[in-house]
């Protein structure tokens, strides 16, 4: 975490890590729930995200041609390999930056 | 028709802010508001590491795209060390490897580099290492919780990804999102995926605030696995041993992280105990 934070007062990182309840009044959550929270949250969107992308037909071919049109502008492949069927699920952007 | 990702993600992030506005209004939490310049710059930053990973993915190839992201850790690591005085112990800085080494072995495959890409990828992670950062730093300097910061922040991350969105996507899928026509089907899936991105922005910054950065990096790796492994148990990809390794080796370097915090949360929260204990002791004599 932040300087701000690892300079805490001991007794303001105890209470935090020490909340259970899963809000308290400014809205906060316990880390127990917001971890949770955000596996779930994160897996169910790149699914529905995956879904919208399969209704709309999205195809690679713009992104692999932008890739293309900048490899040939410049740069060089490093390496080269299969994309493993399982990675289907990162060929399309993710929506938030995590 | 490609999607208009960035557009999406604006989307998501106007979502987020009306529903914050409303839940404060109903008293659900206390509106606090932190100064103007400041959250101006961190929305801008964070909505431009969004547009910066989207551009990165567009311009590089799946593999180099994993890889940038993995490098987001050790940045973070670096950049908190380095400018926020943060100590991280060796059993962290280990069981960080240990991921590390399991998540790319199992998503990295396909790794092509370009200069355009590069420089891109570089931008990405630097923003998004700096404003995952000062997600949790901000909560802590202004004592605000992290529904509060989201709530003061979410639309000027809107404004911004609006503004970013026409040419980012445009550069990406080429065309002009205004002039898209989309059906009633793309729409419900759409306005699905705004709501479950309210649930993933606040759980994004509670993460960050309640745990700490890194953290949240590798809690979106466990994601990552998480994908992985339903591919292979549900989908029925092919079972490809490299990846396999990889996904083991990524969950023992989660689980030694997570023994490596608690165990250094222990040691911060009875250090100052036992010192006060010792300054009683010694006043006593």
């Amino acid at each position: 975490m932040s300087a701000a934070r690892s300079e805490a007062p001991t007794s303001t990182r105890a209470t935090t890590n020490a909340t259970t309840t899963v809000q308290d009044a400014n809205g906060g959550v316990s880390a127990a729930f917001a971890l949770t929270l955000s596996v779930v949250s994160s897996v169910s969107l790149v699914i529905v995200n995956k879904h919208l992308i399969s209704i709309l037909g999205f195809r690679e071919g713009a992104s692999r041609a932008t890739r293309e049109g900048a490899r040939e502008a410049g740069g060089r492949p490093l390496a080269s390999g299969r994309v493993s069927g399982v990675l289907d699920f990162w060929k399309f952007r993710e929506t938030r930056g995590d | 028709m490609a999607i208009a990702v960035t557009f999406l993600t604006a989307m998501h992030m106007v979502l987020t802010a009306l529903v914050l506005r409303a839940a404060a209004r109903m008293g659900y939490f206390e509106k606090k508001s932190v100064g103007r310049a400041e959250v101006v710059k961190f929305g801008v930053l964070n909505s431009a590491s969004i547009a910066l990973l989207n551009l990165s993915l567009g311009f590089n190839s799946v593999g180099f795209y994993q890889m940038t992201k993995l490098s987001i850790i050790p940045v973070t690591v670096g950049l908190q060390m380095t400018y926020f005085n943060k100590k991280f112990s060796a059993g962290v800085k280990m069981s960080l490897l240990v991921l590390l080494l399991g998540v790319g072995a199992s998503t990295v495959t396909d790794v092509q580099l370009n200069a355009t890409g590069s420089v891109v990828g570089g931008l990405s992670v630097v923003t998004t290492a700096l404003g995952q950062i000062l997600t949790g730093s901000m909560q802590q300097k202004h004592q605000i919780s992290s529904t509060q910061l989201l709530c003061a922040s979410a639309p000027w991350m809107a404004m911004t990804l609006m503004i970013l969105a026409p040419p980012v996507d445009g550069v990406l899928n080429g065309g002009n999102i205004l002039e898209s026509s989309y059906s009633n089907e793309v729409l419900i899936v759409a306005f699905i995926s705004c709501g479950l991105a309210i649930a993933v922005n606040f759980a994004t910054f509670a993460v960050i605030g309640k745990c700490s950065a890194v953290t949240y990096q590798v809690v979106g790796h466990l994601k990552t696995m998480l994908i992985l492994g339903f591919g292979f148990a549900v989908v029925g990809d092919p079972i490809v041993a490299k990846n396999v390794f990889g996904l083991l080796v990524a969950l023992c370097g989660m689980f030694l992280y997570a023994r490596a915090e608690m165990r250094a949360r222990a040691v911060a929260t009875a250090a100052p105990r036992r010192a006060s204990a010792d300054e009683e002791s010694a006043a006593g004599k």
